[in-house]
C-alpha cells in the first residue's frame, strides 16, 4: 500500500514534467500566442503524457498478469509475440481492411489475441523458460515477417515510415481522440485483470493447489489472456509496439512486495507508467537534433536486460 | 462426514473403483511406483477425474480450502516468496491474513524458525515441512498428502505422522501417500494397496501388508535385516 | 511475335527516322514521355505513371501497356526506344544488350537540368518542336521568381519536409515561397505549434489511403494553428518526380501566394 502510494507520488511529477517539457518553449509561445500554448498543451503534451501514463500501465500491468500466469518470470506480452501480432492485426486492419481508427484498433487487439493464444498453445500452461521464449521468439519473428510482408503490399507510398513506427513505438504527435480511444478500453481490461490479483497469488501454489482453493484456474486463464490481449491491442493500436518494459517492471517490483504475483500488480501498472513516461521524456533530450523513437530506448535498456535474466534462469 | 469416491475411471492409469474414506482417520495409499496413487489422490481432490463422481457427504465436491487440502509431490515454488507469506495462500485466496494461523501451522510442522525467510533459500526438506504448513492452515476436513514425508529426515518423519495422527484425532480425514511401509504400518489406521491402477487390497495395515501382498505388489519379504528382495 | 521483333529490331535505325514505338520505364521517365510524345507514339509506361495517384499526368496513359520497370516486361511490345529515369540501373545496360536504343534522363537537380532533359526527350522521340513547345511552356508557368518571397513550410504527411537548398525549394521559390530549414528534414507537429511558419503547405499523397502519415495531416493540432498561418494546399503527386509536369502546380500556388 505504501509502496503504491510512492509510485503514484512518483508519477505526479514525472507527468508533470512530460507535460512541460521544455518550458522556455512553451513561456515563449505562450507569450505571443497564449491559445496557441493552450492547443500545445491540450492537442499534444496530454495526449502524449496521458498515453505514457496509461499504455506504460497497461504494459507493466500486463507483463505481472502474464508472468503470474504462467509462472515465469520470462513471460510479458511486448517481449514474447502479443505485441508483434497486435501490430500485424492493426496493420492488416488499416492498410486492407478500409482502416479508420477503430478498426486498426480492433484489428490490434484481435492480432494480440491470436499471439496470445499461439503462445500458450505452444508453451503450454505451465511452461518452462526455454519453451515460452522459443515459442515467443518464433510468434515475434513470424509476427514481424508479416508486419513487413503487409507493408510492403500495401499500397500506402508511407509503408516504410509505418514499419518503424508499428515495430518500434512512439508517443510523438499522438491526438486526444487516440488517447479517448485507448484509455477506457486500457482501463476496465486493467481493472479486470487487478481483480485477480488473489487468484494468481493461489496460483503461485501450482494450478491444482490453486484449483483445490478454490481457483478457478481454466477461468483464470481465459480471463487474462483476454484482458492483456485486449489491453495490448489497444495500447500498439495508437502507440505501435513498444518492448521491454511489460518485462523489466514486473521484476523491479516483484522484490518489493514479497515475490508475491498478485500483489505486484498494482504496483507494477504504477511503475510501469513511470518508467514509460519517464522513457517518453527522455527521448525528447535532444540527440543530433532528432527525437529517439521511444521503442529503440526501451529495447535499448531493456534488451540487455533480459539476456541477463535469460542467463540466470540457465 | 464421509468422503466418497466411486467409479473414477482414468484408463490406463487407474482403474474403476468405488470407495468410501472415513473421516477421524488416516488411510494410507501404497503401492509401487506408477500403481496410481497419486492419480487416486488427485481423483479424490476433485482434480483431473475420469467419468465418475467424488461426493463429499453425499454432496458434490466443492472445492475450498475450509474443506479439502491437497499437498502434491512436487516442492517447487514458482516465486520465492515468504515461507509465512506462503502459509497464509493456504488460507485461501484473498483471505484475511491470519498470523495467528500460519505461525500455528508453521509450529506445527516444526518450520517456525524458518517463517521470515525466503522458500528458494531453504533446502527441500524444509521446503516440505513449509508446504505441509500450508496444507494444515486453513483446518481442513480432509487432507490429501502426496509423499508429505518424502526428504526427511527420520526425526521429522515421526514429527509429521504423529501430527497426521492428531489431526485425525481432532476429526479430520487424513489420506496420505507413503512409500515407507514401516511408518505405514505404525501411522496409519488403514491401508489401500494399489497395483497397476487397481485397488488390491483394502483394510488394517496387517491384513493388508501380508508376505504374499508384499511380495506379489512390491516385489520384496521380511528379511532377518529388514526388507529383502523376494 | 518474337520473329516480328527480331524484324524490327534489325529495321530500326537509331536517330535517323522517329522511333514508332516507345516504352518508358520509370514514373519520372513517363512525366516527359506523356508530355511530349506524338499520339501512338508511346506503348508502355510504368505502373506508376498509369496511376492516377502517383501521376498527374495517369489519364494520358489511359490504354497504354503498363510496365514495372523491367526490360522483359517491354521486350515483346518490340519497342524501339527505352526511356528511363532512376530505377534499376541494370534495365538500361539490358535494353542496350537487345539492340533497343535507350535514353536516360538524369534526375535533375536544377531546373536547367530539367530543361535539358525536355529537349533531351524530344530529341529522342524526334519531336524537337513540342520539346522546345514545352519548354516555352514551362518556363511561362515558372514564371519569374517573385520579389519578396515570403518563408514558408512545404511539408508532407508525417512531417517530412524540402530541402531548403534542393530542387524543390528552388521551384517553391517561383511560387513566391522561400523554404525554412528544418532539422533533420523533418518537422514534428510540436514544434509546427511552437514555431509556426508564415505559410504551411501541406502536400496530401495518396489521401484515400491509411496510412500514419496521412494521418498525421488530419491532427486536430494542425486545423488549430493561428488564423495568421496561411494555409495552403499542394498536389503531393507533382513533387516526386520535380519534373514538368510541377510547373502549372507552381503557378497556381503562385496565384494562390498572391491573392
Amino acid at each position: 500500500m505504501r509502496l503504491n502510494l510512492a509510485l503514484a507520488l512518483l508519477l505526479v511529477p514525472l507527468a508533470a514534467l512530460s507535460l512541460f517539457w521544455d518550458p522556455e518553449t512553451l513561456r515563449a509561445v505562450a507569450a505571443r500566442d497564449p491559445a496557441l500554448a493552450q492547443t500545445l498543451l491540450l492537442e499534444l503534451r496530454l495526449p502524449r503524457t496521458g498515453l505514457a501514463l496509461v499504455i506504460g500501465a497497461s504494459l507493466g500491468l500486463g507483463g505481472a498478469a502474464m508472468q503470474g500466469l504462467l509462472r515465469n518470470a520470462l513471460a510479458s506480452p511486448d517481449v514474447l509475440g502479443p505485441s508483434t501480432g497486435a501490430s500485424l492485426g492493426a496493420v492488416i486492419a488499416g492498410y486492407f481492411l478500409g482502416g479508420g481508427v477503430l478498426a486498426v484498433a480492433a484489428g490490434g487487439m484481435a492480432g494480440a489475441l491470436l499471439a496470445l493464444g499461439l503462445l500458450l498453445a505452444l508453451a503450454g500452461p505451465a511452461a518452462r523458460t526455454a519453451t515460452l521464449v522459443l515459442a515467443g521468439v518464433a510468434i515475434s519473428a513470424l509476427g514481424g515477417a508479416l508486419v513487413n510482408l503487409g507493408l510492403s503490399l500495401a499500397p500506402s507510398p508511407y509503408a516504410l515510415y509505418d514499419v518503424m513506427f508499428w515495430l518500434l513505438g512512439s508517443l510523438a504527435d499522438r491526438s486526444l481522440g487516440q488517447l479517448a480511444l485507448a484509455a477506457p478500453i486500457i482501463a476496465i481490461a486493467g481493472g479486470v485483470l487487478l481483480a485477480q490479483a488473489a487468484a494468481l497469488d493461489s496460483l503461485a501454489l501450482g494450478e491444482d493447489v490453486a484449483e483445490t482453493l478454490g481457483v478457478s484456474v481454466a477461468r483464470l486463464r481465459w480471463t487474462i489472456v483476454v484482458a492483456t490481449g485486449v489491453m495490448t491491442g489497444a495500447g500498439v493500436a495508437v502507440a505501435g509496439s513498444i518492448g521491454f518494459i511489460g518485462l523489466v517492471v514486473p521484476h523491479l517490483v516483484r522484490p518489493l512486495v514479497g515475490n508475491r504475483p498478485g500483489a505486484a500488480l498494482w504496483p507494477s501498472a504504477l511503475a510501469g507508467a513511470a518508467l514509460l513516461t519517464a522513457a517518453d521524456i527522455a527521448v525528447r533530450l535532444p540527440v543530433n537534433g532528432q527525437e529517439l523513437k521511444l521503442g529503440v530506448l526501451t529495447a535499448l535498456i531493456g534488451a540487455p536486460f533480459f539476456l541477463w535474466l535469460v542467463v540466470r534462469a540457465r | 462426514m464421509t468422503l466418497t469416491a466411486t467409479a473414477l475411471a482414468r484408463p490406463p492409469m487407474l482403474a474403476p473403483l468405488s470407495l468410501t474414506l472415513a473421516p477421524g482417520q488416516v488411510t494410507g495409499l501404497i503401492g509401487p511406483n506408477g500403481a496410481g496413487k497419486t492419480t487416486l489422490l488427485r481423483a479424490l481432490a476433485g482434480l483431473g477425474t475420469g467419468p465418475g463422481s467424488i461426493t463429499l457427504d453425499g454432496a458434490p465436491l466443492r472445492q475450498s480450502a475450509r474443506s479439502l487440502a491437497w499437498l502434491p509431490a512436487d516442492r517447487d515454488i514458482a516465486w520465492p516468496m515468504r515461507a509465512d507469506a506462503l502459509v497464509q495462500l493456504g488460507l485461501g485466496p484473498g483471505a484475511a491474513a491470519d498470523p495467528a494461523a500460519v505461525a500455528a501451522a508453521l509450529a506445527a510442522a516444526d518450520a517456525q524458525d524458518f517463517a521470515a525467510r525466503r522458500v528458494d533459500t531453504l533446502s527441500t526438506g524444509e521446503r516440505a515441512r513449509v508446504l505441509l504448513a500450508r496444507a494444515l492452515v486453513a483446518r481442513p476436513a480432509w487432507l490429501l498428502l502426496d509423499e508429505p514425508v518424502a526428504n526427511l529426515d527420520p526425526w521429522h518423519r515421526l514429527h509429521i505422522m504423529a501430527l497426521l495422527r492428531a489431526e485425525a484425532a481432532r476429526g479430520a480425514g487424513v489420506v496420505v501417500a507413503l512409500h515407507d511401509l514401516d511408518l505405514a504400518r505404525a501411522s496409519c489406521d488403514r491401508l489401500l494397496l494399489l497395483h497397476q491402477g487397481r485397488l488390491v487390497a483394502d483394510g488394517a495395515p496387517d491384513a493388508v501388508l501380508t508376505p504374499d501382498n508384499l511380495a506379489a505388489v512390491f516385489r520384496i519379504r521380511a528379511g532377518p535385516a529388514g526388507w529383502a528382495p523376494a | 511475335m518474337t520473329r516480328l521483333a527480331a524484324l524490327l529490331l534489325l529495321l530500326a535505325t537509331p536517330a535517323v527516322a522517329a522511333p514508332l514505338r516507345v516504352a518508358s520505364l520509370n514514373l519520372c521517365s513517363d512525366d516527359y514521355a506523356l508530355l511530349l510524345a506524338a499520339p501512338g507514339q508511346l506503348v508502355s509506361v510504368s505502373r506508376l505513371g498509369a496511376d492516377a495517384q502517383e501521376s498527374a499526368l495517369a489519364a494520358r496513359a489511359a490504354g497504354l501497356h503498363r510496365n514495372r520497370g523491367r526490360v522483359t516486361d517491354v521486350v515483346a511490345l518490340a519497342p524501339d526506344l527505352v526511356l528511363t529515369s532512376g530505377g534499376d540501373p541494370n534495365a538500361a545496360a539490358s535494353a542496350r544488350r537487345l539492340g533497343i536504343r535507350v535514353v536516360e534522363l538524369p534526375q535533375p537537380q536544377t531546373l536547367a537540368a530539367v530543361r535539358a532533359n525536355i529537349r533531351r526527350a524530344g530529341a529522342a522521340l524526334g519531336r524537337e518542336a513540342a520539346a522546345e513547345a514545352a519548354v516555352a511552356a514551362f518556363d511561362a508557368a515558372l514564371g519569374p521568381a517573385p520579389a519578396g518571397p515570403v518563408s514558408a513550410l512545404l511539408v508532407s504527411g508525417g512531417g517530412l519536409t524540402i530541402a531548403p537548398d534542393g530542387l524543390a525549394a528552388r521551384y517553391l521559390r517561383h511560387a513566391g515561397l522561400v523554404q525554412q530549414a528544418v532539422p533533420r528534414g523533418s518537422v514534428s507537429l510540436e514544434r509546427l505549434l511552437a514555431d509556426p511558419p508564415m505559410v504551411l503547405v501541406t502536400g496530401d499523397y495518396h489521401p484515400g489511403q491509411m496510412s500514419l502519415n496521412q494521418s498525421w495531416l488530419a491532427h486536430p493540432a494542425l486545423a488549430a494553428l493561428p488564423a495568421r498561418v496561411r494555409r495552403l494546399h499542394t498536389d503531393g503527386r507533382v513533387w516526386t518526380c520535380l519534373g514538368p509536369s510541377l510547373a502549372p502546380e507552381i503557378a497556381r500556388l503562385r496565384q494562390e501566394v498572391a491573392r
